[in-house]
């Protein structure tokens, strides 16, 4: 503004001076002709005011008017200055502007470089002048030479299609300092100074570039970590308000152990997928830990639907995005062998506490029996009592043997388990009658059996033998009848929909306290009762008739009257 | 010297009746015995004349030796046990507890009449 104060101060007072100037002038030489050519006047004076009016007039008319003329133009002189003044400065604000812009702006013009921000300088580190310098096809070295190809394309591009189409497109420069950075490039044809030009704007994206690159590689590195991860993991989105889970991806282990394969289960709902992951209950593992944002660990759990199954431990977490990711093991090989190496620790311990408590036990009653012997040898009136410790020696030494016996067949009757067949019943009890008749042999043992006049089979093994033959051993050994007695009744009974055979084994022997009717069949009851030296009996017969779908009980041979004998009831499932 | 009850606590007729025919050696007016833990401890408590000696096995069906040995204990703090087992891990446990002798299985009988006559003294 002052600039224009300014010039309104010098060059317009000028242009109304000279206006001043033409109408005094004007006026003299109007005077000068009236008076020295025309002689209207007499007087030099009258010439220079004539008293004729309409000369007056006249010349004051001509004077306003060089006045008004000279006014104007002098308001026109200072508009057109003013004009090109503002644009003076808006063309310089604007260049400043471009210069401070953070994008390089280039405009080119047949092919030359017309204008050029100091943005687009500080990209390539070259000054203006040496840019103006340089020929635009020497400018070209500035381009990366792997991306050249690309710049000529989108050139020849522009010049054989639509030459004003926008281009946008991403290249290397060298800088001067020959550091690499990566521009994006937006080209338009404009309208400059009245020709086609290129305007061409660049974006420094070497920060973004570089970023992106981190990014793929470290997306590349956690892809490589994900495929090649030897557990499962699978990333999955709630839908629903969480109602439901869509598999949003699966590594390479996560599918082998699923046996699925990834392209066919993305996007599907993993209720569908699979199918029994809610009674897996990892299903509402998945739903806490989406709400609560909390990891949780499902530990290892059986797995089981129509196309999988197996032992599977779950670690769940919550991505920032939402997601929910598990990271997963088959966990099934393990999991055979932590229950086939509990099982063996239950084996030996039973093993361990079978001989060394049972046995010792035993060898304790031999011990203690063969020293009252020696102590008594010289001494007739113990006679009675030798041979009572006699007979004790006797049961103990046949006890030792049956457990040893039994020891040595328990791998054999396991094996046996697997051959489950249909099996008569009436065979089965004589072969255990025999059985126990030899091991007791020269006892006086009376056994009674009633079977239905049909055949009657069950479902099972040759275990059913052993098992039946320990309940009759159990009612020789815990009975001090003469006779010892054993009624063994069998019959077809209908119990609900199940057609089963009944089987009873009556004794009368000592009986069974109604507290331990329950607890003689209990695995820890087999090493504590050591009467029968059976130490594994009861359980093990209630296992094996478990096993092929029966049960078994005690009750009192004589309902109520405990001491008179015991009454086993076997139930088993009858095959037809 | 007469003792006038033993208590013999074992689930195996075989050992009562071993331990029965043992004592015999010692002028033992009577000879009590308990199948389990749980009638012992019935049996001690509801006597009116207790056993002097309680024979105490450790394995046995409905309550265990150490079990009893605690409860009787409860009842009567002078109540002497002798401890049988042939698992030595229990010894320690047994006369922490209270037992007045600890009887390792398979045992010699002059031990047990030993440790008998020498609770009676």
């Amino acid at each position: 503004m002052n600039n224009i104060f300014q010039i309104s101060d010098l060059k317009n007072k000028r242009i109304l001076l000279i206006g001043i100037f033409l109408c005094i002038f004007y006026w003299f030489f109007d005077t000068w002709l009236d008076f020295f050519i025309f002689r209207k006047n007499n007087t030099f004076f009258l010439a220079l005011f004539p008293i004729e009016i309409h000369e007056l007039w006249m010349r004051l008319f001509a004077v306003i008017f060089i006045l008004i003329f000279s006014i104007l133009a002098n308001y026109f002189y200072i508009t057109d200055k003013k004009i090109k003044l503002q644009l003076e400065q808006s063309k310089q604000q604007f260049k400043n502007i471009y210069d401070i812009s953070p994008i390089g702006i280039v405009i080119i013009q047949d092919n030359q470089i017309k204008y050029v921000n100091q943005t687009a300088l500080n990209y390539i580190g070259y000054t203006r002048e040496e840019i103006k310098r340089e020929n635009l096809k020497d400018l070209l070295k500035i381009i990366h030479p792997e991306d050249r190809d690309i710049i000529d394309e989108q050139l020849k591009k522009k010049k054989s299609e639509k030459p004003d189409q926008e281009l946008n497109y991403q290249f290397r420069a060298i800088k001067k300092n020959g550091n690499i950075i990566w521009l994006d490039n937006y080209s338009k044809t404009i309208e400059f100074n009245g020709k086609p030009a290129d305007l061409i704007v660049y974006i420094d994206i070497t920060g973004r570039k570089q970023a992106e690159k981190k990014v793929e590689e470290s997306e590349k590195k956690y892809r490589e970590l994900f495929n090649n991860i030897i557990s499962g993991l699978a990333i999955y989105r709630a839908v629903n308000g969480g109602q439901d889970f869509k598999i949003v991806d699966i590594n390479l282990f996560g599918q082998k152990i699923e046996n699925v394969k990834k392209e066919k289960v993305i996007g599907k709902k993993v209720s569908e997928v699979f199918s029994a992951i809610r009674e897996f209950g990892l299903f509402d593992v998945f739903q806490r830990v989406w709400k609560t944002g909390k990891p949780e660990h499902h530990p290892a759990h059986f797995y089981d639907d129509e196309k999988v199954k197996g032992w599977r431990e779950n670690y769940v977490y919550k991505l920032p995005s939402g997601e929910i990711v598990a990271v997963y093991d088959d966990v099934t090989t393990e999991k055979e062998h932590e229950q086939f190496l509990k099982a063996s620790y239950e084996k030996i311990n039973f093993y361990k506490d079978l001989l060394s408590h049972n046995m010792g036990n035993v060898l304790n009653n031999i011990n203690a029996s063969l020293q009252l012997l020696e102590k008594w040898d010289e001494d007739f009136q113990k006679s009675e009592k030798k041979s009572e410790v006699m007979n004790i020696l006797r049961e103990q030494v046949k006890l030792g043997s049956s457990l040893i016996s039994d020891v040595r067949k328990l791998p054999s009757m396991e094996k046996e388990r697997g051959k489950v067949d249909s099996l008569n019943v009436k065979d089965l009890i004589h072969s255990a009658i025999n059985r126990t008749s030899k091991f007791f042999r020269g006892k006086n043992i009376e056994i009674e059996k009633i079977f239905p006049s049909d055949q009657l089979r069950v479902k099972g093994t040759k275990l059913l033998t052993k098992a039946f033959e320990k309940i009759l051993m159990n009612s020789v050994i815990h009975n001090n009848s003469d006779p010892i007695r054993i009624w063994i009744e069998v019959k077809k009974v209908r119990i609900e929909n199940d057609t089963l055979v009944r089987i009873e084994f009556k004794d009368n022997g000592i009986g069974i306290s109604d507290d331990r009717k329950k607890m003689i069949f209990d695995k820890d009851y087999k090493i504590a009762n050591r009467k029968g030296g059976l130490g594994i009996g009861l359980s093990l017969v209630r296992e094996i008739i478990n096993e092929y779908g029966g049960q078994i009980w005690v009750e009192d041979r004589i309902s109520g009257q405990t001491s008179r004998g015991a009454n086993f009831i076997v139930l088993l499932k009858k095959k037809s | 010297m007469i003792i006038s009850k033993v208590l013999v606590v074992d689930d195996d007729q075989y050992v009562q009746n071993l331990y029965k025919l043992i004592l015999e050696g010692l002028p033992v007016q009577s000879v009590l015995l308990a199948n389990n833990g749980k009638e012992a401890k019935n049996v001690y408590v509801n006597s009116n004349h207790k056993p002097d000696i309680i024979i105490m096995d450790y394995r046995m069906p409905l309550m265990n030796g150490i079990e009893a040995m605690k409860e009787i204990l409860q009842t009567d703090k002078k109540a002497k046990i002798v401890f049988a087992s042939a698992d030595p891990s229990v010894k320690s446990q047994a006369i922490s507890l209270g037992a007045s002798a600890f009887l390792s299985k398979p045992f010699d009988i002059q031990d047990l009449l030993q440790i008998v006559k020498n609770l009676i003294k």
